[in-house]
């Protein structure tokens, strides 16, 4: 009696299926741990931001209670700041014009004598009046004010008028740029 | 039966190819989890970075407040903040300038003439004398005065008058000395001193930054501890004098005030009536 299997290609065919669907299930249940995985990792990473947000508000309202603690010395120290700036500002404006003074009242003196002063700050410039004795005291005056040390030190010095009294004396008038105290 | 035959039979399905159905279903959860529960967070985990960064950044900015507020205790710039005050005061410093006149006045040894002074609203520390912009951090009181002495005293006077605290200075000088008749003539100066004083508002915010003192303000500070203090104390308590009680009335009711005055006029009247009697 010969046996004759009919099915076998069906079963050839059932195991190869078998085989496939295990294949394809192997798969989905990697497709699904790797799934779970990155849900698991989004949810941490989005639990750890709202942990670090709350951190974060909880270090700022610290911080905020600190300051405000302190709002005093804060404005203490705007004030101090801002009273550096306006000294500062007053202490631009101001010229050397005491300095100026001292400076030709010692170096005329004997030569001549500083018979006026006139001084505007907004005008800027220190207006000297001299006045010498006679011809020789005024030609001591131009060598001063012609002396190279003079100059290195008030470069601009004009005389702007000159009278002879009736005494015979001579009252010269000088202009002077004056420097700022802070340079 | 033969339509028993054409429907789906989902029991053999399921015993043959029971792995290929699980597969389906783990896809499709696997799919359900993919957009649920990652792709639908992407949205929510980038509005949450930027809020952490945003956070962060104000963190950092409130942390570096309190450092710096922390340091101020110990900064010896700030430590000279009275110094500034008394050399820039919040108020206008009237009884401070006519303070340093008499004692600069005194030390120079001149005399003080034609003294003229527009204060304001000496009650307010707002009130402006001179009107100035509203950017301006200063305001100032301009006095004007005279000073007559010999030449070298007066300008011994305008030295030392610009060194003392409050800030001052002298906008206007015109000095003049007739020699003609007398070699020792004193001189007579005209002046204007302008007296400074701090009117800027202060505004802060808890998030803005302290500012720092530039090297220029360190200098500054420098040339400010060279300036001599005014010797005017603050003065904060009522002095009572102690003068004594200047009516004799103390420790009297009125009506016993009443009663003294009566007796009083009753014995003077008395006292006038007494002549015409006696004649």
């Amino acid at each position: 009696m010969i046996n004759i299997n009919f099915l076998a290609n069906r079963v050839s065919q059932k195991d190869k299926q078998k085989e496939q669907d295990a294949k394809i299930f192997h798969i989905s249940i990697y497709v699904l741990i790797a799934a779970v995985v990155l849900m698991v990792v989004t949810v941490a990473f989005e639990f750890y931001g709202t942990l670090q947000i709350s951190n974060s508000e909880k270090k700022i309202k610290e911080y905020k209670e600190t300051i405000l603690a302190q709002e005093d010395v804060e404005i203490n120290y705007l004030i101090f700041v801002n009273k550096l700036k306006a000294i500062s500002e007053i202490y631009q404006k101001r010229s050397n014009k005491q300095e100026a003074m001292n400076y030709f009242s010692n170096t005329f003196d004997g030569v001549a004598e500083v018979i006026g002063m006139n001084y505007q700050e907004e005008q800027g410039g220190l207006v000297l009046q001299l006045q010498s004795d006679n011809v020789f005291r005024l030609e001591d005056i131009d060598n001063i004010l012609n002396s190279t040390e003079l100059r290195k030190k008030y470069q601009n010095v004009e005389k702007s008028a000159l009278i002879r009294t009736d005494a015979g004396s001579y009252k010269l008038t000088l202009k002077l740029e004056l420097k700022k105290e802070l340079n | 039966m033969i339509e028993n035959k054409n429907e789906f039979n989902w029991r053999l399905f399921w015993n043959t190819r029971k792995e290929l159905v699980l597969a389906v279903l783990f896809f499709i959860l696997s799919f359900l989890i993919i957009f649920i529960g990652i792709i639908q967070q992407i949205s929510p985990i980038k509005a949450n970075l930027s809020k952490l960064k945003d956070r962060e950044t104000e963190e950092a900015k409130f942390l570096e407040k309190t450092k710096q507020l922390q340091q101020l205790a110990v900064d010896p710039n700030f430590k000279q903040s009275s110094n500034i005050d008394e050399v820039l005061p919040s108020h206008k410093p009237l009884l401070e300038i006519l303070n340093n006149l008499n004692n600069v006045a005194n030390t120079a040894e001149v005399t003080i003439k034609n003294f003229s002074l527009n204060p304001g609203e000496i009650a307010s520390d707002t009130t402006k004398v001179k009107k100035s912009t509203t950017e301006q951090r200063y305001d100032y009181l301009d006095l004007d005065f005279s000073v007559s002495g010999s030449l070298w005293k007066i300008q011994n006077f305008l030295s030392l008058i610009e060194q003392v605290t409050p800030i001052s200075t002298i906008t206007s000088i015109s000095i003049n000395r007739n020699i003609d008749e007398d070699k020792n003539a004193q001189a007579q100066a005209d002046l204007i001193l302008r007296t400074f004083y701090f009117t800027q508002p202060i505004k802060t915010t808890i998030t803005s930054p302290l500012p720092a003192i530039a090297t220029t303000d360190q200098q500054i500070l420098n040339n400010v501890n060279e300036l001599i203090p005014n010797s005017l104390k603050e003065q904060n308590e009522i002095i009572t004098g102690d003068r004594g009680n200047l009516f004799g009335i103390q420790g009297k009711s009125i009506e016993e005030l009443e009663k003294e005055l009566n007796s009083q006029a009753a014995s003077q009247g008395a006292n006038a009536a007494l002549p015409s009697d006696t004649l």
